[in-house]
This record gives structure tokens, sequence and C-alpha cells, in this order.
């Protein structure tokens, strides 16, 4: 589903298709923006068994979304999504300030993988609208991003999976940053 | 019963693949059996369960009340099994069945529909067809692992002379990577059917990989437990690899099939609508219908929620069969906006911070610019038909195509404002700005000017419909409005001061944002009163600004990408700075995808949203003086590499006319609320 000037564009400028991971710890809200991210699909893939891939389609990019979790003996599976990965989206529940340092060793357990040296990496900040989360700012600080990843492109942006908010923002800085 | 030999496992595993077939969700009812309480030392207690179940549910009264009572955490549990079993659990939708289980609190009730699946089958491969044989096994990934955790306790309960010996958690990552590696492959199935819109991308999870990649998992938890293990690794991964090798190429031949509802028993009430069944979002913008009321249904192209496309078909009978601007069809459309307490006594006085509608004037060329602007497909060929106006969609987009090469600024002549061109084409209509929406009504010429506007307000709905005018509705969300005088002045108002004002402009732009790769377009309305334009736009921007949410997201985000003003680009020595410059470009948001869910109207209420705007606006002062400042140390900076200069000047510009409209939109809504604020204190005392 598509509208047509849009449909036009593609024509215009060709479409590309990408695949992207979506990690994060559990309750992070993962799957909400994964089903909130379901805009101006171009195919509804058919259901798999196993876990949720969407595809999104947004600016003649096709995104194949995976949902990717499990215990820590299943991590090392991880390394099942990256071939042809090109964008590393992880996202982080910003009011479990608890939880923070078990996803902040997440994150770097994956990007530090050699095959993950050139994706490009967004955090979502995501529940944004509790009381008391932390702002992007203060979650790029506490992740360190600016000192740990010196040659990879990454960006926070605050996210609130439920009214959507931020998710355009995110996928429009992936859109912008992945053909260099 | 070993994994020992690997010929043994490659025929047995065969044999279980032509028993998946096989097996199905039958389960007896019939048994007359006596409750049995499970007991460890019984191997084939599941049968039993099964039986027992089923008859002490579905016939309570033969059921001990006693052993009822005592056990009656774990019978619900069963109950829930057995129902899941059987697709009557009508608290979740089939689809939703997976995450039920696997989520943490139903820990029991997973294990009771383990045991009603046992037992399984030898082979990791075969036991996941076994499972999703029995349920819509699609689900998060933190469910999908408890689910196959407690699966490959079972399995290691009963099969416990394999290499596994009791160690669950190898099974556990074997079937973890299978699951993988069947989405996977599906998945790449699917999209080499698909059309070839999309270049491929290079996929997929090679056999090599896989193996590999599951065998380093095995290696990591092998490494990490502590319980003595007798068996080589060599000889271990030696055994794994084949029996990987074996799971790899019978899932690329035969993928896991997707259970579905017919397989349930016939009674089994289908289920309810879950993420799955919905329909596609679409990117048409709210609200937007074109018609022909009296010959063809009046067809709203999409309520509010976009992303559940109620698609209404409504007429104007409707309208006033129900006598409210509410409801169309009577169905009631969608609200947009947080109701206040003093939304009620607003639209009682009629106040026109809350309601307008007149006869107003529009040009031919905005008229069907607004007709153009919904991009809804289904109700496009509707709208052509209706309107004739096949060929002129088409000339639409030749005139989008050639605005996208955009030549020259002065080429973009949409932009330009017709109230002052003396040779535009005019056109009455009645517009009316009602709850956060604007309807604007076309009428015929001759209907028009055979009656007074005044009556044409007071006609009544049956008396308006049989003037057969096309609609157009829109939400004002990220809308903006402004009177033309604001930015034009007709010399004669300034030399002519004595000319009675008959040369003045009384008219007013409603802007509505870019949408995608669509620009921004604007409409320009022109009335006799000037009051009257600055009703339109006051109600229109109250509203816009009520609608639209506050684009934090847009300022918050943290990146390392350098665009020519950080402090480490200026401080570094031109002839020594190896940094790549990104071009700058403000990230798309909601704005620009305004159909995007219900969701996007802000529901703040007015109060609080004031104090947010003023905030916000505050903080774009701020923002805009130190975007400023920094200008003179990057012209600096720069001065030797011309291509360098011109790029982050490119960026710094960018930025600046971001950071301005943003101000001047923002501003704009802060200052209509504090009116609204103001009226709504008036009103009180």
């Amino acid at each position: 589903m598509g509208n047509s000037i849009s449909r036009r564009l593609s024509k215009l400028f060709g479409s590309r298709e990408m695949k992207i991971l979506m990690l994060g710890l559990d309750n992070a809200g993962k799957t909400t923006i994964l089903y909130k991210l379901k805009l101006n699909k171009i195919k509804t893939s058919t259901p798999t068994v196993g876990f949720n891939v969407e595809t999104v389609t947004y600016k003649n990019i096709k995104f194949n979304m995976w949902d990717v979790g499990g215990q820590e003996r299943l991590r090392p599976l991880w390394r099942h999504y990256f071939p042809a990965t090109s964008a590393l989206i992880f996202v982080i529940d910003c009011s479990d300030r608890e939880r923070f340092n078990e996803a902040k060793e997440e994150l770097y357990s994956i990007i530090s993988e050699k095959e993950m040296e050139n994706v490009v990496l967004l955090v979502w900040a995501n529940k944004q609208d509790l009381k008391g989360s932390l702002k992007p700012q203060e979650i790029s600080n506490l992740l360190e991003l600016d000192r740990n990843l010196k040659n990879q492109q990454w960006c926070v942006i605050g996210s609130n999976a439920l009214t959507g908010t931020g998710l355009v923002e995110g996928l429009s800085w992936i859109s912008n940053n992945i053909d260099k | 019963m070993t994994t020992n030999v690997p010929n043994h496992l490659v025929e047995r595993h065969k044999e279980e693949e032509q028993e998946n077939t096989r097996w199905n969700v039958e389960v007896s009812i019939n048994s007359t059996d006596h409750t049995l309480i499970e007991s460890p030392k019984m191997t084939n207690i599941h049968e039993f369960v099964k039986a027992r179940t089923i008859k002490s549910l579905k016939r309570s009264d033969d059921v001990d009340t006693t052993v009822h009572s005592l056990h009656r955490g774990k019978k619900d549990s069963e109950l829930i099994a057995v129902q899941i079993i059987n697709g009557t659990f009508a608290e979740v939708p089939y689809t939703n069945y997976a995450n039920f289980l696997g989520s943490e609190q139903n820990a029991d009730i997973l294990n009771c529909f383990i045991h009603l699946i046992s037992p399984l089958p030898m082979s990791l491969l075969s036991v996941l067809h076994k499972l999703s044989s029995f349920l819509y096994f699609i689900a998060e990934a933190q469910n999908i692992d408890r689910i196959l955790e407690e699966i490959s306790k079972e399995w290691i309960k009963e099969y416990p002379s394999t290499i596994w010996k009791s160690n669950y958690k190898f099974c556990h990552i074997i079937l973890f990577s299978l699951l993988i590696l069947n989405t996977d492959l599906r998945l790449t199935n699917e999209e080499s059917r698909s059309s070839n819109k999309f270049k491929k991308r290079k996929q997929t999870l090679s056999e090599k990989g896989f193996i590999n990649n599951t065998l380093k998992a095995i290696g990591s938890e092998f490494s990490r437990n502590g319980e003595p293990f007798d068996v080589d690794y060599k000889y271990l991964e030696h055994q794994v690899t084949h029996e990987l090798f074996t799971y790899y190429n019978s899932l690329k031949r035969n993928p896991l099939p997707l259970f579905s509802c017919q397989q349930y028993h016939p009674e089994v009430a289908m289920p309810t609508k879950t993420f799955q069944d919905q329909p596609e979002h679409d990117f048409s913008r709210e609200s937007v219908s074109s018609h022909r009321s009296t010959s063809v249904p009046l067809s709203e192209s999409t309520t509010k929620n976009v992303g559940l496309r109620k698609t209404t078909s409504a007429t104007l009978s409707s309208l006033h069969s129900i006598a409210d601007w509410n409801y169309k069809n009577n169905v009631p459309l969608s609200q947009l906006y947080l109701k206040e307490r003093f939304d009620k006594v607003l639209r009682a006085v009629q106040n026109p911070m809350w309601s307008v509608d007149s006869i107003v004037e529009i040009t031919e060329r905005d008229f069907e610019r607004l007709l153009q602007y919904r991009t809804h497909k289904n109700n496009s060929s509707h709208v052509i038909e209706t309107l004739g106006a096949r060929r002129r969609s088409k000339s639409f987009f030749k005139w989008f195509k050639k605005s996208l090469k955009g030549k020259t600024f002065l080429s973009e002549s949409p932009e330009t404002t017709v109230s002052i061109n003396d040779k535009a084409d005019w056109v009455k209509v009645r517009v009316r700005i009602y709850e956060g929406r604007i309807f604007i009504f076309k009428l015929k010429q001759t209907q028009i000017d055979n009656q007074s506007p005044e009556s044409l307000l007071l006609l009544n709905m049956e008396d308006f419909k049989a003037l057969n005018p096309i609609c157009v509705v829109y939400n004002l969300y990220e809308t903006s409005s402004e009177l033309v005088q604001n930015n034009i002045i007709l010399k004669s108002r300034n030399v002519f001061p004595e000319s009675n004002g008959e040369d003045e402009l009384r008219s007013f732009i409603l802007y509505f944002p870019k949408v995608g790769k669509k620009p921004r377009i604007k409409i320009e309305f022109k009335t006799n009163d000037l009051q009257l334009s600055e009703r339109y736009v006051a109600c229109m921007n109250v509203w816009a600004a009520r609608l639209s949410p506050i684009p934090n997201e847009q300022f918050e985000s943290v990146s390392n990408e350098e665009y020519g003003w950080s402090t480490r680009f200026l401080s570094a020595k031109e002839n020594s700075r190896n940094i790549k410059i990104s071009k700058w470009k403000p990230l798309l948001s909601y704005e620009s995808f305004s159909s995007f869910g219900s969701e996007l109207f802000d529901m703040t209420p007015v109060n609080e949203k004031i104090g947010k705007l003023e905030i916000l606006v505050s903080w774009l002062e701020t923002v805009i003086d130190d975007h400023n400042q920094v200008k003179k140390s990057m012209m600096k900076s720069c001065t030797s590499n011309k291509e360098q200069f011109e790029l982050v000047m490119d960026n710094w510009n960018s930025k600046y006319l971001f950071l301005s409209g943003q101000y001047n939109k923002r501003l704009l809504y802060l200052e209509a609320l504090r009116r609204l604020q103001h009226e709504i204190e008036n009103i009180k005392l």
C-alpha cells in the first residue's frame, strides 16, 4: 500500500532494501515500536513461524525490522542476524534506571562485534513520556558513545512507542545515513 | 534413543517429519476416568492428563470438589492449556496464544501446555514442527525464549541419555537457533517471490554461518557450564555439526508450518482481530472527502484512525439525520482533541475561537489543489469520476514532477499570493471550522448568486444537500494560518488612506504542512470583512495549536555527526582537520506524516500546553541566538577550504531556516492558545 505520489517518486529515485536489527532488553518497547511503524507498507509479509519481523517502507527504502531478544545464553546466536545488516536500532527504557547498565552491556556486546562495525547505530531513548525518564542527552552521556564509538555514526533520539513520537525521526536519520 | 549415531538420527528425523503431518489437535473428551493427580513417575501421564482435564473441566459437576479446591490453581492452568490447544480460549486471540504462553506470569499454563503436547519427538527440529502444529507460533523474542526453554527441559526429561545428558540449555540454544533460521529462510523466500521493486539485499544466513554461530553459542555455554561433562567437546562438536547440517537442509526444504485457526475444531470461535490482522496504514491525510452528495454517497476517505482505515460512507442526508457535524452516516467522527470543560461553554455560546462558519471565496486552482492534496487511493477513483477530473489529476502530477526539478524559487508558483492578482478566478465556498477540522463546501456559482450568504448559512441540512455541494474535509494538524496583510501591504492603504479601504486585502492563508515528499501547500481565502478573516485565522490557529504535539524529539536528539559547528571541529586546526562533514537536514517528524496514526493528535490540556510551548519557544530563541553566534567562528575556520566552507555554510543556513520556521510556528501556536486562555477567563468572569 502506498500513495501514488510515493510510488512515482520510487520510480524517480529508485528503491533500496535494508535489514535493520532492533535490540533491547525485554520491556524496552521493541514490539510496540515495531507495530507502530507499520506505515505505508507496500506489502504485508506472510507471517512466518518464529520471530516478529516487520517490513516497513519508508522514503523508498524497505526496512526489514527484526525484534530480537533472549537471555544471555542465546546472545551468541545474534550473529545469525548480522549478515547484511545495515543499521542497528537499540531501544532503551529510559524510566528503568536500575537496568540501564545491563542495557549498556548488551548494546556494547553487539556493537563491538566485527560484523557490526559498519552499521549505523540509532538509540531510541524510549518511554520519554514517563516521569523521571532519562533525556536523550543523559542517555548519550551514560552510554559513552562519543568516547567508545569513534568510527561509527550514531544518534540518540527520544521516543514514545505508544504515541509514535520520535520514531519517524529515527527512521529519517537512518535513511539519511545509510549511503555513507 | 541416542544422538551418537548420526545416520540413525537422520532416519529418525525423517520418520518424525512424516509423522508431523499426521498430528492433529483432537483431544478426547469422552473419557470417563476420574480426576488423576500427576505423578512424576508416570511416563505416560500426559495422555491421562489430557483426557482427565478435559473431562473434569467440561463436566465440573462430576469432579471431586476436595481435589478441585486443593488443586484449583493447577486446574485453572490446565483448563486454559486445554482451551489453547482446542482454540477455545477466548481471552486472547489465537494468534496471540504463543505470547500468552510465553509470558512470565503464565509459566504454569505453559507447563501444562507442554505436558499436553508430549511426548515430544526426538529430533529437535521435529519438536518445533510439533509445537507449530499446535500453536500459532509467532511471538516476541523473550516469550519464544521461555517457551523453548520449557520445551527443552521437557525434552531432556524424555530423552535423558543423549549427548546432552541433563543439560537442557544446549537444546534450548539449538531450538532457538533453528527458529531464527526458519524466520530468516522464509523471509528470504518471501522476498525472492516478491516484486522486483526493491533491490534485493544480500542475504541470507548460510549453512556455514548457521552451524558456526550455533556451535559458538554452544561453546560459550559449554565453557560457562559448571557441571561436569564427560563428553569431549571435539566429539560433541562433530556430532552437533552433522545434526545441524541435517536440520538446516531439512528446514530449507520444509519450513515450519504456520498454524491456522482452521486446524481447530469446527465449532471453535474465530479469533478476534490481532496485529497481524490489522489493515495497513495509509498515508492519506485525515478526513478528506470529495463528492457530489446527491448522486453518489458522500464518502469520507478515512476517519481519524487512519491506521484502522475505517472508511465511512457519509451522506449529507445522514449529516442531516443527526443534525450534527460530529456524525457522518450515523457514525461519530473521531475526536481529535482533549475535550475540556471550557469546550462546552465556548461551543454553547458559539465563540469564534471555537467555531467559525461563513461564506468566503477561494480560487478554482486552490480548491483543485485541496482536492488533490488528499492521497487516499480508494477514494480517488470516486472523486475523479464524480468530478470528471481525471485529466486534471494528471496535470497535477505533471506540475508535481516539474516542481521536483525545482529549477528556481520563482517557478514555485503555488506559493504566490493570489489576492493581489485581479485576474484570479474566485469562487464562493462555505468554510466551517469545527472541532479541529475545516469543512469546505463548494456550490455552483448560480446557486450562490441566487441566495445571500446569510440565507445559505441558515439553510437546514436537507436544503443544503439539495444544493449538491462538493465537500472537502481536512484536520488542522500542524497547519498555520495568517492574514495576508501581515506580509503584504497594498500601496493604496499607505498612499491613499482615504480610499475607504476598498483596495485593502482581507484575505487569509492556510498552510498545510509538507507531507512526505509533498510540498507544503498554501490555500488562500478572500472575504469582504477583515474581522471575519481574523476570526478564521484565530480559530484555525487555536485548533492547530491544540492538535499538534510539541516536537521535542526533533531537538533533543544527540548524534556524533559533524555539520561544521561542534567545538571539536572549530577548535581543530584547519590544515590538520580530518573530519567528515555531513549534510544537515531536519529529521522528518510527525508533521510529515499527518495521518500516521490516531495517537498523533496531542491530548495535552491547554494550560499545560501553554507552559510547554513557552519553554520550547524560549529555548528556540536561545538556540537561534547561539546558532547566529557560531556562524562567525565557522566562517573563520573554513576560509581556505572552499568546498568545506560551502558545505558548512549550507548546513548553517538549513538549520537556521528550520529553527526559524519552528520558532515562528510554535510562537503562533503559543499566542493562539494564550488568546484562548484569555477568552476562557473572560467568559468565566
